[in-house]
This record gives structure tokens, C-alpha cells and sequence, in this order.
């Protein structure tokens, strides 16, 4: 009988053992988050706290390097995590550059469940879960700047804080929905620029790599020959065919041929749309005043010609 | 009476059945050795050439329809089992990424329509759709099968084009002017104007090209633009209604289009370097094929022909020994069945001679292939991970949109 209450003893304390063994795991994970708001939803698991916490070791690694590729893990993973292009960056309220997988959507950020959390980093690089109910919440706490409608972008008061839950701003006071669609639009707008210098990147690379593949290129680029279009009256004209094939403005050979920008010039990653063909038709301009007109058109318009 | 008449019919007859099966025999023979005098073929190239065509008229820059080019299906499925001995799957798979690149420069060239792209995925709706399958391509021959279809969903036709190319093609100075098979590229544009003129009228453009937008709008903003346009009975988009021009969230899809143009522009830049990288190596490729194929077609016909022959011969020669009434007649009989015999041995050692000829082709087609299989890896992994990052992007402006949509139609 002593035996069997030994064993029962023994049993109770292993399973308090154990169940203590798992609340510091989860308190571990809650601390590394900065007092991140113990989840309600009854869907997490153990499965749904490894697999979060797989994923926060990825979101850390990458948003805590301003070289963060963005490119989602799984398809890094695809790729062998080698010769992926440089990803598009996006900006949080705070000006960091987060990866597009540490950045959950609006719905998700709706539904407190931990699985689909999104483990993001704030100011001080502490990691923080995003995805978590934001009435469980404290906005001062879970700055991972991502942008959801109860975290809007737009209104950091300087520090890069992001605040505005419940429609309140740091200010406490109410904002209207053409408030609200303002700073969406803003939103927005930054994401086009982000784009821009994003694409423009890629396509300087990849205009670079075919200069460097040397002027034997293909046809296909550099037109010519009987490949040309010609009009249909000219081809029943007959002898006026073959002058008529060269004529074309459309069957000139596209130059593919870039010309590197001026030193003074920066990367232009954040050039908006104008800016950006400025740029694209300076680098592409083979005549040299031209080509200087067009850059000096740049500075004026990116306001590099003020600042110098 | 009648048994002496027997007899005389049968005396009668009986010479003549032996000079018939004699003068078969002698025909045979004659045949056959004919047979193999001609077994060297003359193939006839056609070097005529169809220049792209430009439309009469100036079409105003609204009304020009863009076109997307998908990817080609490298047709493996569809390969005979003569062709899946000699044809090279990478080899096929580069080429399904390098035809519709040139196809899309042709169609650009011709000045007929809007912005012509090789297209990464489907996911970006353009007014016209080409995709096709490469049914042959051994740089003797090439066909292609090519669809097109509007962004209703309206399938335009669908054509196969078939094209030898001579031996002219792949001399230096037209090799340097025009691919070897630029005649398929521009019969294809021709095709497609040629269709517009006659089918699509100026209100079909409009409905089309209204319809691109709108299914590319209500791709990011479904709740916003999924009344403005229908599908029918046939799976085809309708047009139901036109959202005003001063819609804000228009607007903002316009931009966002044009950012989509602007990542399908780079897209092509990365298959303008792939098509750069690879056109050296495939048109040496095609042009070595070029020879081999040519050869071992004619191997295959000469000894088809020979076995052939060399069977007729050898059972002509055999009747005119047997059946044959005097010396000379069974003397060549038999000299008739030992040529015979001969035609078919060389028959055999043609095949032979052609099995070598398919074993070149395969070596040539595995030297190409470790030239362009990484090249395609790596236009591939390019494309993906753009398309992926992309993607990410646009998914991120769907939030902002619907939200957006939300507050300014009052929801929140």
C-alpha cells in the first residue's frame, strides 16, 4: 500500500515536473517576444509552438540583417538558399527593413491564434509575435511594424513606434475613415517606390549580365534582315519589297546595351516612377550630351542638383 | 473431241503462263536493280521566305491589343517512339523558353500590337494569349502548334506550322540575319493580324482589352470588381459594366498594373539574356543536327528501300529459277535471287549505317545539353523567385486595397 502511494507520489510529481518543464518553454518563448500576451485561442499546440518557433529563428535572422534577402524561407529552401535575386525590402514605420515573410496579413492579424502569428522584431530587436489578437495586445510592446488595420502605418510619432490600435493614435484621438484611407494610400505609395527601386535593381542586374554576354546576341535582339515587318501594300508592290523592309520604325534593333550611371548618382532604390525612367532612359541614351542632359534632369527632379 | 482440245488449249497456254512468269521475273529483277540505282534521294528545300507583315493602317495606341506569350510545352508527351530514340528532353524543354521568345520579338517587331511578352506564369491577364506545343524540332524541320486565345476566353484557333529549312539557312550571313526558322515565326504573326482584321472588330478590341483590366483589378480587390464583369455558360468573361474613370481604386489598380508590366519587362530581360546565351551554341546544334538528320533520313530510306527491293528481287529470282523453261531464264533467276539477297544485306548494313547516325544525333544532343541545361536552371530559378518576391509584394497591396475599398465604401 506505502508502494502504491510512493508510486502515485512519484507519479503526481513527474507530471507536475513535466507540465512545469512546458510552462518555461512557453515562458521562454514568451520572454524572448517581450511580454507578448499569453495567446487565447484554444488551437495552440505544441506543434503550433514549434512551428512558430521555427519560424521566428528565420524572421530574427532576417530581419535583423538590413541584407535580408525577403524571399519567402520556403522557397529559399526550394532554392537551395543560393542565387536568389536580391528580394524587395520593405520598410516598417520605424524605417527597418522587414522580409515579406515576417509580415502577416490583415486577416491573419484578426485571428488570435498563435499558428498563425507571425514572429516579427521591434526597435530594440527584440522578437515579438504580430499575428496575436490585438485586443490581447499591447501596441507599445508588439512593435514589429507590420502594417494591419489596428496597427496603421503612418503614425509614429518620431521613434518609429507604430500605434493607432483601436483607431486611436498616440495622441488619443479618434481618426476618420478618410484618415485612415489617407495613410493607406500613403502606405501604398511607399510600397510603389519600394518596387520601383526594387524592379530597377533587377533590371540592372539583369541588363548588366546581358552586356556582359558581349554583342553576338541573338537575332531576336538585334532584329534585321528579312526578319522585319513590311506593310501590306508593299508586299504585293513587289520589286519595292526589300527597301521597304528596312524602313519599319518598329523593326529598328533594340539596344540592350546600358550605360553605368554618373558617380555622383546613388542606387535608386527609392526612385519614384518618374525618376525611375529618367534614370532608364539616361542609362540607355548612347549619346553622351544627351545621356549628361538626361542625368543632369534626374538631379533636378530627385533634388540632387539643389542639394550640390 | 473435247480431251484432244484439253490438250491442244493446254498446249497452248502452257508457254504462255511460262513466258509471263518468266517476263515477271525478268521485271522483278529489273525493278529491283532500278530501285537501287535510285535509292540516293533528292530532298527539294523550299528557301522562299514570308517576311513579317505590318498592318495597313495605324491602329491608335488604346486599340492595340497586348499579347502574352506563354512558356511552349516541349511536347515530350507527344513524341513518336522514332523520335523519343534521337530527340533530347533538355534540348526540347530550352527550346519550349527559346521559341516563344523569338515568336514574341516577331510579333513586337511587326509594330501590330501592344507590348508582346514571353509571359512567367498566368497570373497577369493580357488581351491575347499564345501558347503552343513544339511537335518537331531537329534543325532540318520544325513544327509547332500554337493557340490563341483572348482574355474572354475566347480561343481564336489553333494551328499547326510546319517548316523545312535549307541547308542556306545556316550559312553565316543568314545565320546571322534571322533564325533558321524565321519563316514560322512570321507566318505566325501574319496568322494572328490576318485573324484580327477579318474577325475583331474595334468594339471587340475595346471589350477585351476592358476585360484584362478588370480581371486583373478584380484579382486584387475581388469584392470591388467582381460585378463588373461575368462568366457565360461557355466559361467566358463578359462584360457587365465599366467602372467609372474616376474610380480612385482604378486608379490605383492602373499603377499597380503598370508595376506588373514593369516585372514582366524584367522577366525579359532575363530570357533576353537566356535567348542570347543560347542562341550560339543552338544554332550550331541545329545545324550539325541539321546534316545528321538529313543523312540518317536518307539512311533510313535506302535501306528501307533496299530490303525492300532486295525481297522483291530475291522471290522474283527464286520463280524464274524454279518455274523458268529454258537455261538463260533460270540462270538469271538465280542470278536474280543472289542480287536480291545482296540488296537486302545492304539494306541491313544502311540501318546499320543510320543507327550510327542516331547515336551522333544523341551525342550531339547531350553536348547541348550540358551547354543549356544550367542556363535553363538558372532563367528558371530567376523567374520563380522574382515571381514569388513579386507576388509577396502584391499580396501585401491586396490588404491595403480591400482595406482601402472598405473605408471608402463605407464597410468600416
Amino acid at each position: 500500500m506505502n508502494n502504491l502511494k510512493c508510486d502515485f507520489f512519484a507519479a503526481v510529481l513527474v507530471a507536475v515536473s513535466m507540465s512545469m518543464l512546458g510552462c518555461q518553454s512557453t515562458s521562454q518563448n514568451a520572454s524572448s517576444s517581450g511580454s507578448l500576451p499569453k495567446p487565447t485561442s484554444p488551437s495552440v499546440s505544441s506543434s503550433s509552438s514549434s512551428s512558430s518557433g521555427s519560424m521566428s529563428s528565420s524572421s530574427a535572422s532576417t530581419s535583423g540583417s538590413p541584407s535580408q534577402t525577403g524571399i519567402p524561407a520556403a522557397r529559399q529552401a526550394q532554392n537551395g538558399g543560393a542565387s536568389a535575386p536580391a528580394s524587395l525590402p520593405q520598410i516598417n514605420q520605424g524605417g527597418q527593413r522587414r522580409g515579406p515573410e515576417s509580415q502577416p496579413s490583415r486577416r491573419e492579424a484578426t485571428q488570435p491564434s498563435i499558428q498563425n502569428g507571425d514572429m516579427g522584431q521591434d526597435n530594440d530587436g527584440n522578437i515579438s509575435i504580430s499575428g496575436v489578437d490585438s485586443a490581447n495586445s499591447d501596441p507599445k510592446q508588439s512593435n514589429s511594424g507590420d502594417y494591419t488595420l489596428d496597427r496603421l502605418p503612418g503614425l509614429d510619432t518620431g521613434g518609429g513606434n507604430v500605434v493607432a490600435n483601436s483607431g486611436r493614435d498616440s495622441q488619443g484621438g479618434a481618426m476618420t475613415s478618410s484618415e485612415r484611407a489617407a495613410i493607406l494610400d500613403r502606405e501604398l505609395q511607399r510600397g510603389y517606390e519600394e518596387f520601383d527601386g526594387f524592379i530597377l535593381g533587377e533590371r540592372e542586374r539583369a541588363q548588366s549580365r546581358n552586356n556582359a554576354i558581349g554583342p553576338s546576341g541573338s537575332q531576336a535582339s538585334s532584329g534585321g534582315g528579312q526578319g522585319l515587318p513590311q506593310t501590306l501594300p508593299q508586299v504585293s508592290a513587289g520589286a519595292g519589297d526589300v527597301e521597304s523592309l528596312s524602313r519599319p520604325v518598329s523593326s529598328e534593333p533594340r539596344s540592350t546595351e546600358t550605360f553605368a550611371p554618373p558617380a555622383d548618382i546613388p542606387s535608386g532604390r527609392d526612385d519614384d516612377v518618374v525618376a525611375r525612367q529618367l534614370r532608364e532612359a539616361a542609362m540607355a541614351e548612347s549619346d553622351p550630351e544627351l545621356r549628361e542632359a538626361l542625368w543632369d534632369e534626374y538631379r533636378n527632379y530627385t533634388g540632387l542638383g539643389i542639394d550640390n | 473431241m473435247n480431251k484432244s482440245l484439253n490438250a491442244r488449249n493446254q498446249s497452248v497456254f502452257y508457254p504462255q503462263t511460262r513466258s509471263l512468269v518468266a517476263s515477271v521475273s525478268r521485271l522483278s529483277i529489273i525493278l529491283g536493280l532500278f530501285w537501287v540505282s535510285g535509292c540516293a534521294t533528292h530532298t527539294v528545300k523550299s528557301t522562299s521566305y514570308t517576311p513579317a507583315i505590318q498592318a495597313i493602317e495605324s491602329v491608335p495606341e488604346n486599340l492595340l491589343m497586348d499579347v502574352g506569350v506563354a512558356v511552349f510545352d516541349p511536347g515530350i508527351d507527344e513524341l513518336s517512339r522514332s523520335q523519343e530514340e534521337i530527340v533530347n528532353q533538355d534540348i526540347r524543354i530550352a527550346e519550349s523558353q527559346y521559341v516563344p521568345f523569338l515568336l514574341a520579338e516577331t510579333l513586337q517587331r511587326t509594330g501590330n500590337w501592344g507590348i508582346v511578352r514571353v509571359m512567367p506564369n498566368t497570373s497577369s491577364p493580357m488581351d491575347l494569349y499564345l501558347s503552343g506545343t513544339i511537335l518537331n524540332s531537329d534543325g532540318e524541320s520544325m513544327a509547332v502548334r500554337v493557340r490563341v486565345e483572348d482574355s474572354t476566353g475566347e480561343v481564336w484557333y489553333t494551328k499547326e506550322y510546319n517548316e523545312a529549312t535549307s541547308r542556306f539557312s545556316y550559312e553565316p550571313s543568314q545565320k546571322r540575319q534571322n533564325d533558321p526558322f524565321q519563316t514560322i515565326y512570321n507566318s505566325i504573326a501574319n496568322d494572328l493580324l490576318a485573324f484580327k482584321e477579318k474577325k475583331i472588330k474595334i468594339a471587340d478590341v475595346e471589350e477585351i482589352r476592358a476585360i484584362s483590366e478588370l480581371r486583373f483589378a478584380k484579382s486584387f480587390i475581388p469584392e470591388a470588381f467582381e460585378d463588373y464583369i461575368d462568366v457565360d455558360r461557355n466559361g467566358e468573361f463578359v462584360l457587365v459594366a465599366l467602372p467609372s474613370e474616376q474610380d480612385p481604386l482604378l486608379g490605383r489598380l492602373r499603377t499597380i498594373r503598370e508595376r506588373d508590366f514593369m516585372f514582366i519587362d524584367t522577366v525579359q530581360d532575363y530570357y533576353d539574356t537566356y535567348a542570347r546565351q543560347m542562341r550560339e551554341p543552338y544554332d550550331s546544334w541545329r545545324e550539325q543536327s541539321f546534316y545528321e538528320t538529313l543523312e540518317l533520313r536518307e539512311l533510313e530510306a535506302s535501306a528501307r528501300r533496299r530490303i525492300l527491293a532486295g525481297g522483291v528481287a530475291v522471290l522474283g529470282g527464286l520463280a524464274a529459277a524454279t518455274s523458268g523453261g529454258d537455261y538463260v531464264t533460270q540462270t538469271g533467276g538465280a542470278f536474280g535471287a543472289g542480287a536480291g539477297a545482296y540488296m537486302i544485306k545492304s539494306g541491313f548494313d544502311k540501318r546499320a549505317e543510320a543507327q550510327m547516325h542516331r547515336e551522333s544525333l544523341r551525342e550531339l544532343g547531350e553536348s547541348l545539353e550540358n551547354d543549356v541545361a544550367p542556363r535553363v536552371i538558372d532563367l528558371q530559378d530567376r523567374t520563380i523567385t522574382l515571381s514569388g518576391t513579386v507576388e509577396e509584394q502584391y499580396e501585401q497591396w491586396r490588404e491595403i486595397l480591400a482595406d482601402l475599398y472598405a473605408y471608402e465604401s463605407g464597410d468600416l
